[in-house]
């Protein structure tokens, strides 16, 4: 109770201080790096540095009718962060929660579990969003964090650009150009969750108009605490890549990138109980409903990906874009066995045919192949899944430079529930260059994951998951409203709120066939829901040394089902009502650099299908980074996270039940850069 | 109790360093951009000859001059110490062709759009290096013109321009651009 006021308190303050005179300054320590490499860089290089002449960031939020909120590169390094998951928290509007040390329950808007199946996440266009589990392996997925150039997370559905299952939201990391990584970088460090973790990465130009970089990165983290035990979930990495951009005339861009990861975790497998032998772990299994053992077990993975895009400017307001990119992943442990490929092509047009419209268009289509087996039951399945989509968007400009009219639709086939059609309609004011205001109604589908739909899985003996193919798409109808002021110039605010509406939402059900008392589960589109809430961001840059972000989200859900009305009661339990951020970045000159960022998330309710769950207590917590540069080239930094609780819990992990703590740990990091 | 003073505590520190802080003048919008321009005046100064000039005296800077809105303000500061060819480089702003005294080069702002052909007229006699980034400054008889291509900054090279004033282009540099000669 009292944090939660603190909270409010302390971004009411916030907004209290705002100051009215002043410039805003760019992120003061990442200008002076910038001045220094680029002063000295001989002319054959200058030609190959990517400039945006209006900070994309200011230009995405401003001409934006959606909640978006942009995590850029300085805000990944000055918060310490160590994995892409942890940077998400930066954001308004995502619940995130480490489960164990290699996973992550992430989501926007609620909905959230180890497979949060409403969000879209994009790297560099190729979608990460699985389409077995219908839901995102965190652990798989990673680069060298300084060479994310920004991460765009958009509330809400993304769906009229991005494609079915970006119900709730859309997340877009975007890798910066090689042209943009130049020279060699090589980090190391370790700490005590971060055990040991290292990278390098050089780039280089090719010629007069390409550019290349390589890269390599290991790390190996320790495993969470358990109450009363050490954890099993330790894990380690080694992945490695390149990217190759070729601009042979001032119109065209070719990229080509391509990375090759794999991997060890620790975790808890599920085995289904021997008769008699094995009883001493057993217990319910969250999803299941027979005995069953949990056996401690290392899961490997591995994978690549490559990815193929072209960007044509045809003219000031036209441009054309191909992108193809083939996706390999696979997953073992003793008892399961998992692979799946994807290959996707995509054609993107944008021009303007009259003067108040700018059209943009495109086709696509993605074949998704599966390969599971298991060993304890001898099951085996192979599933292939193909996947057309078009879409159009319309930018009408009602007024010149005023209001915008932004309509859209994408159609999908998919080989389970055929057609789908999104359409959305957005408008976006803008009265001055200091305001904006944007509105918009969108509709929005989730397919069906292929568990549920076409998989038969066997949690245990007498249990079994059954797949039903009558399985529907999730329904959202969405409502939005935004508001994004420049206070003065060095403050400003941006305000969401939404009122959604979902039907047909999957839930559990289970039939207990009596002739054989084999009990057999299924999810039906059983549950309808309507949630609302507000996203708020304050940012302050007083000075050229001191950047001050504050981020509060309020969210609400009821939900009614026929089919289960505990399912029902999780679900409005599962997401936290408050959530709240305060970051300051503070140059304290001799090249130090201090961060303080403290965060606030309300308790949660966990629940699996067959009732159990927990309750996860609310927490706040601290991370700050003091970092020192005692030349341009080296960087020393010392990170401490979850400074003001010895541990605490986010989530519970569905295969076991088990509580996983984070710790109070530390970490120590050096940079080079040449 | 410790979070809730924590979490207080630090707007308050925020809203006291503001009374304490001095305001700085940056515009962030075009920072890196300005940056990358700023780097390549300092490195078109190697690759011209300036003709009339003592070829070693690096006692006597080089200087590099605005006309009009200084887009490098809070940029070349931080360059002082870059040193071409051994000699110190100077960078004024001047408000006036008049003011214009020993400039090597000139780096003409898009806020003198409208006066272009005056001030090049004003510099026919001088052997001045113009520069700028202007819309179509070469095929207007600027020397050097700053042209964004994908992204990425390139310069285009009005040869004769150049040559009509006595000012000698290096060959490396020439390659480098994407060539233009006109008639102006």
């Amino acid at each position: 109770m009292g944090t939660r006021k603190a909270c409010l308190l302390s971004v009411l303050a916030l907004l209290v201080l705002f100051p009215i005179s002043g410039n805003a300054a760019t992120d003061p320590l990442q200008a002076d790096d910038e001045a220094e490499i680029i002063s000295n860089m001989k002319i054959e290089d200058l030609m190959n540095v990517v400039v945006s002449s209006v900070s994309k960031k200011e230009q995405l939020l401003a001409d934006a009718p959606s909640a978006i909120y942009v995590i850029t590169q300085a805000d990944i390094k000055n918060s310490g962060v160590t994995s892409i998951p942890d940077a998400l928290r930066m954001a308004p509007g995502l619940h995130v929660a480490r489960i164990d040390a290699h996973s992550w329950a992430i989501t926007s808007r609620g909905f959230n579990g180890l497979f949060a199946n409403k969000l879209l996440v994009l790297i560099d266009g190729r979608s990460i969003y699985s389409p077995l589990s219908a839901g995102i392996n965190w652990d798989e997925q990673d680069t060298v964090l300084e060479d994310i150039e920004r991460i765009e997370v958009i509330r809400g559905p993304g769906a009229t650009l991005w494609g079915a299952n970006a119900v709730n939201g859309v997340i877009n990391i975007i890798t910066k150009d090689s042209a943009d990584t130049i020279g060699l970088l090589a980090s190391g460090g370790g700490g005590s969750l971060e055990k040991s973790f290292g990278s390098i990465r050089y780039g280089t130009s090719l010629g007069q108009d390409a550019t290349v970089r390589l890269y390599s990165k290991y790390f190996n983290r320790d495993s969470l605490s358990v109450i009363g035990n050490s954890g099993v979930d330790g894990w380690d990495a080694l992945r490695g890549g390149g990217r190759i951009d070729w601009r042979p005339t001032g119109q065209d861009l070719l990229t080509v990138q391509g990375d090759l990861y794999t991997g060890t975790e620790g975790g808890e497998l599920l085995a289904p109980a021997m008769s008699g032998a094995g009883m001493e772990n057993s217990g319910q299994v969250p999803g299941g409903g027979a005995p069953y053992s949990i056996t401690k077990g290392d899961t490997s993975f591995s994978g690549g990906n490559m990815l193929l895009k072209y960007r044509r400017t045809i003219s000031e307001t036209s441009d054309l874009s191909l992108q193809l990119y083939y996706d390999q992943a696979g997953r073992s442990n003793s008892s399961e066995t998992e692979r799946s490929k994807t290959a996707d092509i995509e054609l993107l047009h944008r021009f303007r045919p009259w003067k108040q419209h700018e059209i943009v268009w495109g086709i696509g289509y993605r074949f998704f192949h599966n390969n599971y087996t298991n060993s304890n039951d001898k099951s085996a399945s192979t599933n292939d899944y193909n996947l057309y989509n078009a879409l159009v968007q319309d930018d009408i400009t009602l007024l010149e430079d005023r209001l915008h009219l932004i309509v859209g639709a994408k159609l999908e086939h998919n080989d389970y529930t055929g057609v789908e059609f999104q359409p959305s309609a957005r408008l976006l004011w803008t009265p001055d260059q200091r305001h904006s205001l944007w509105a918009s109604v969108s509709r929005a589908v989730r397919t069906p994951s292929l568990q549920e739909t076409v998989l038969r899985v066997n949690t245990g003996p007498n249990t079994v998951y059954v797949g039903t193919s009558n399985f529907k798409s999730e329904e959202l109808l969405a409502y939005e409203l935004g508001y994004r002021i420049a206070v003065s110039k060095t403050s400003s605010l941006d305000f969401a709120t939404f009122y959604n509406n979902y039907d047909k939402l999957s839930v559990m059900n289970s039939n207990s066939d009596g002739a054989d008392s084999t009990t057999q589960m299924g999810s039906v589109n059983g549950m309808q829901a309507q949630s609302y809430g507000l996203e708020l961001t304050a940012e302050w840059r007083p000075s050229n040394w001191l950047t001050v972000v504050g981020n509060y989200t309020y969210f609400r859900l009821n939900a009614q089902s026929s089919v289960s009305s505990t399912a029902a009661a999780a679900l409005e339990a599962s997401a936290p009502r408050h959530q709240a951020s305060l970051r300051t970045t503070a140059d304290l000159g001799y090249g130090v650099s201090l961060n303080l960022w403290g965060r606030f998330v309300d308790k949660v309710q966990t629940s699996f299908s067959n009732g159990q769950g927990s309750s996860i207590p609310a927490y706040t917590t601290l991370d700050a980074r003091l970092a020192w540069k005692p030349t341009p080239g080296i960087e020393i930094a010392l990170v401490g996270q979850n400074l003001l609780q010895p541990r605490h819990k986010e989530y519970q992990s569905a295969i076991s039940g088990t509580l996983f703590e984070l710790q109070r740990t530390v970490y120590g990091k050096i940079t080079w850069q040449f | 109790m410790r979070t809730r003073i924590l979490l207080f505590i630090l707007p308050t520190l925020a809203a006291l360093f503001l009374l304490v802080a001095p305001g700085v003048a940056a515009d962030s919008r075009t920072k890196t951009e300005y940056m990358v321009k700023a780097a390549y005046l300092y490195n078109f100064l190697d690759f011209v000859e300036w003709p009339y000039e003592p070829v070693a005296d690096i006692q006597k800077p080089y200087h590099i001059c605005i006309l009009g809105k200084n887009p490098f303000s809070g940029i070349t500061e931080k360059m002082t110490d870059k040193r071409i060819r051994h000699r110190k480089v100077a960078v004024h702003s001047i408000s006036s062709v008049e003011e214009l005294k020993e400039c090597h080069l000139l780096y003409i702002s898009s806020s003198e759009r409208d006066a272009l052909p005056q001030i090049l007229h004003a510099l026919k006699s001088k052997s001045v290096l113009t520069v700028s980034d202007m819309q179509n400054f070469v095929n207007q008889g600027g020397m050097i013109g700053f042209v964004n291509q994908s992204g990425t900054i390139r310069f285009e090279i009005n040869t004769k321009a150049a040559q009509q004033t006595g000012l000698t282009i290096s060959s490396y540099l020439l390659k480098l651009a994407r060539i233009i000669v006109t008639d102006r």
